[in-house]
């Protein structure tokens, strides 16, 4: 198969089974078919041509694809044409990939605080293993589109969990990489000092294959560190997952997962702890975690959309707690903002200290699975950790290792009791990707949850 | 405090919320002592 005819087959894929799970924001068909032709010339060519060549993917619709539409996923922009590529997108042309589509995300990446999934301009991402549950957000579309096998991988975003959640309800894999290790340059904002650009696809390999094309300098972001992400060579990563000392609390499966999820959970971990053996008990510092993360995030949105808020064009986007939520942080005063940040100062010393004891941090990455499409998403807040109450474990490990800029990677470890998928989630210190990727390919070597397939 | 009966989806009592999710945040990051030399996280680059 040319690449020009897998770029054909991937559009019309897209085009006709897109929209069962609002999954597609545009398709780029044009781009794809100019991009494969690129593509089957250099293979052609032979020589040195990149895995990528010629693979088709999706963008989220945070990110800039000159010419397409770019819609961060809310009305108001609806009509916004971008005139460059970000920097993700550019890399992956340079490295053979072919853009098929810009792929449906949570309006505005969710930073008001949305009450319902229809929170987006493309509707509820609805998930390819029941379109009645969520494919969750931010990143829905990145999420639905490679769980049902539209496209072999696609981009998206976290800033706190937006990478996580899609790729545990759809079950797939996902790398949210170390703040600063891929370049924001033409993504939308809602965070300048959480967001972090990274890859969903069906296994640990892949998602590797896509991070080394994404990774390392660019001149157009101040925050990008300059590393590049390279895999451990496979005798090194052999020894590497024999040794890790994977760090593990536990109650947030024992304790706090739903009766759906917990099962398939805690067989996860077994299957973990047969290929890394090396457990050592550890929990999170004690910290606010929600009141950190929800600051920061909701403060530098607020200001970076405040000219949005403020207009007439504020109200064609759904999601009235979202809106309420955005307009609140406005006021938001400088003396939380920063103590929030000087937090994460403090929250940064202790991971280290946590990284002591072990090299890598073990848990669920939600605690059930995929939620219905119409349930509010703040139907049941987790309650607040008080004295006396059962210990939660790591369970907030998501705003932990977002507020920390650490890595994670996220992945399958089969199906709840309700036939939904559910993963775990491992991280590790800055730019330990290379650990987090070896220690997923042995666990997917050696079982089969990431190549389950929902019918479609 | 007394329950609030606004539907849930009332545009004041999703302000109302949201401001006091506000406060709550507020309260919380507050009530974290910090040792007094320690900075936030540096992004400014002269």
């Amino acid at each position: 198969m040319s690449a020009v005819e897998l770029a054909t087959e991937t559009c019309d894929r897209l085009e006709r089974l897109g929209p069962r799970y609002n999954a597609v924001a545009s398709l780029t068909r044009t781009r794809a078919l100019r991009e494969a032709a690129t593509a089957d010339r250099a293979l052609a060519r032979g020589g040195s041509a990149s895995t990528l060549t010629g693979i088709p993917y999706g963008a989220k619709d945070l990110l800039a694809a000159r010419g397409a539409p770019t819609t961060w996923g809310a009305a108001p922009y609806r009509k916004q044409v971008l005139r460059y590529d970000a920097t993700a997108v550019t890399k992956l042309r340079r490295a053979g990939a072919v853009l098929a589509a810009k792929l449906a995300m949570v309006e505005l990446a969710g930073g008001g605080g949305y009450r319902y999934p229809s929170a987006s301009l493309q509707g509820p991402g609805r998930n390819p293993w029941d379109t009645g549950r969520w494919s969750g957000g931010s990143s829905s579309g990145s999420g639905a589109a490679v769980g049902a096998g539209l496209v072999p991988f696609a981009l998206g975003s976290e800033t706190s969990g937006s990478i996580g959640t899609p790729a545990a309800y759809c079950g797939v894999t996902g790398i949210r990489p170390t703040y600063g290790l891929v370049s924001r340059h033409g993504a939308m904002a809602l965070s300048w000092t959480l967001d972090k650009i990274g890859p969903l696809a069906r296994t640990a390999d892949d998602c590797a294959t896509v991070l080394e094309a994404i990774a390392g300098p660019d001149a157009k972001d101040a925050t990008v560190s300059g590393k590049r992400f390279r895999r451990l060579a496979p005798g090194t990563a052999r020894e590497a997952v024999a040794a890790v000392r994977v760090g593990y609390a536990g109650e947030e499966i024992e304790v706090v997962a739903s009766a759906e999820a917990r099962g398939a959970l805690a067989r996860g971990v077994e299957e973990l702890e047969r290929i890394a053996p090396r457990f050592v008990e550890a929990r999170l510092p004690d910290l606010p975690y929600g009141p950190m993360v929800s600051t920061v995030y909701i403060a530098e949105g607020a200001t970076i959309f405040a000219d949005l808020i403020e207009s007439d064009r504020f109200d064609e986007m759904p999601d009235e707690r979202q809106k309420a939520g955005l307009r609140a942080a406005l006021d938001i005063r400088a003396r939380d903002y920063l103590q929030a940040m000087r937090l994460r100062t403090v929250l940064a010393q202790r991971m280290r200290d946590l990284f002591k004891e072990c090299d890598v941090i073990l848990s669920c990455t939600r605690t059930v699975t995929a939620t219905p499409i119409d349930q509010a998403l703040d139907a049941a807040p987790a309650p607040p950790a008080t004295p006396g109450a059962p210990p939660r474990g790591n369970v907030g490990l998501i705003p932990a290792g977002n507020l920390a800029g650490l890595p994670a990677i996220f992945f399958p470890c089969g199906l709840g009791t309700d036939g939904l998928p559910v993963g775990l989630q491992l991280v590790g210190p800055p730019f330990s990707e290379p650990l987090l990727v070896a220690i997923v390919e042995a666990y997917q070597r050696e079982t089969g949850h990431h190549a389950l397939r929902p019918s479609i | 405090m007394a329950e609030d009966t606004r539907p849930k989806d009332d545009l004041e009592r999703l302000a109302d919320e949201a401001r006091k999710q506000l406060e709550d945040n507020a309260k919380a990051l507050r009530a974290t002592k910090v040792p007094i030399e320690t900075e936030p996280p540096a992004t400014y680059r002269p």
